[in-house]
């Protein structure tokens, strides 16, 4: 992806991707999406906290970082990971591309955050571990097995969804009255069924970028309160 | 990490009383201070979400209450208070705890902290 925002990564080597999500068309899409929402984010949102969960190698809240800089938005940053080699791969690319203020956690998605950030996240970045994984197969991390850090990178369990779904599930705890959320789905998600039982708990759905990459097909949806 | 992050982290340890979650305590072996850009507005809005007292006694467990004094309450004109302004600043943002732990006060429970990335995993026995 060449954008003007794209951080610098020079500090990854190849042998890092075994363990660390390299950067990939759903990173790309994602940002893109927010990218063409700089206006609404600018002018609705007003960020003080932008949260990405699941930051991998930090690069798309490096990229929101150059993107909100040039348009004159400051927030603090504030990203997790369940893998602990992610999340200090992410803080080096947070400390070369100048990304401050900037936080990175090791947690279970949010775990820690939850009760002192309620209603307080005004940006929600999240592309999550989305292909739908047979039952026998594990989700999140084993600390046992080395391997298990880059499948919990996109192991979703049922229909993809069983770590997206605990996310929308805290949506109202965590949004502010005016925060949004960004995700990324696949077609096997079933975006029709996410948006319409988030219709229900009193949010809207668009989606704001679409892209079909081999045999994906890829979709970034926005998320806010009605 | 932070200042700012302690002040938004509790400890999720099943066994720890609801009461005793937040704050965490803070062992400190290594902290750096680095410069942030200052965003006044930033600071103001931020300031709604901070507990305070929380903030004095974390910079008093990392040794800095002689470095950074600050008012026992916030001052109802901190909008005027330049001054005020760039010492929370610091406070909540410049300053950097690379090595040490953070401490649930409840069960004693440890989270460490190593090159500045706090790890708040539990293990399946210690979650709820
Ligand atoms: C598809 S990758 C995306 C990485 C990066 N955000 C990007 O767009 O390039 C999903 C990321 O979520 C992380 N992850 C998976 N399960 C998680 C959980 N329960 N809590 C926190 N992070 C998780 C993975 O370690 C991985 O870094």
């Amino acid at each position: 992806m060449f954008s003007r925002f794209s951080p610098i990564l020079n500090h990854i080597n190849q042998k890092d991707f075994q363990f660390v999500y390299e950067p990939s068309e759903d990173s790309f899409l994602l940002c893109e999406g927010i990218e063409k929402n700089i206006n609404f984010i600018k002018e609705e949102i007003k960020p003080t906290i932008c949260l990405e969960i699941g930051t991998g190698t930090g690069f798309v809240t490096c990229f929101v970082n150059k993107l909100f800089e040039e348009n004159k938005v400051s927030c603090f940053y504030i990203t997790t990971d369940i893998n602990h080699k992610a999340a200090k791969i992410a803080n080096e690319t947070f400390k070369l591309n100048c990304v401050e203020p900037k936080e990175t956690i090791i947690t279970d998605l949010i775990e820690g955050f939850e009760s002192r950030l309620k209603n307080s996240i005004d940006l929600l970045l999240f592309n999550p571990p989305y292909v739908p994984t047979d039952p026998s197969e594990k989700i999140g991390i084993d600390p046992l097995d080395q391997n298990s850090l880059l499948s919990s990178s996109w192991a979703g369990g049922k229909n993809g969804m069983e770590v997206t779904q605990i996310v929308l599930d805290k949506l109202d705890f965590l949004l502010s009255p005016n925060g949004c959320c960004f995700i990324v789905a696949l077609e096997e998600n079933q975006p029709e069924i996410i948006a319409k039982n988030l219709f229900f708990k009193g949010f809207r759905t668009a989606v704001v970028k679409k892209k079909e990459i081999e045999d994906e097909k890829l979709y970034i949806l926005k998320i806010y309160r009605k | 990490m932070k200042l700012i992050t302690h002040n938004m982290l509790e400890s999720r340890v099943k066994d720890c009383p609801d009461d005793k979650r937040f704050p965490l305590g803070i062992n400190a072996t290594k902290v750096i201070e680095q410069k942030v850009v200052l965003n006044k507005q930033f600071i103001i809005n931020i300031l709604t979400k901070i507990d305070w007292e929380v903030l004095l006694e974390a910079i008093k467990q990392i040794g800095y209450n002689e470095k950074i004094e600050l008012p026992l309450e916030i001052p109802v004109e901190i909008e005027k208070d330049d001054d005020l302004i760039m010492k929370i600043h610091h406070a909540l943002l410049e300053i950097e705890i690379i090595e040490g732990e953070l401490i649930c006060q409840g069960t004693g429970r440890k989270f460490t902290i190593k090159e500045g990335i706090a790890n708040m995993l539990l293990n399946s026995e210690e979650l709820k």
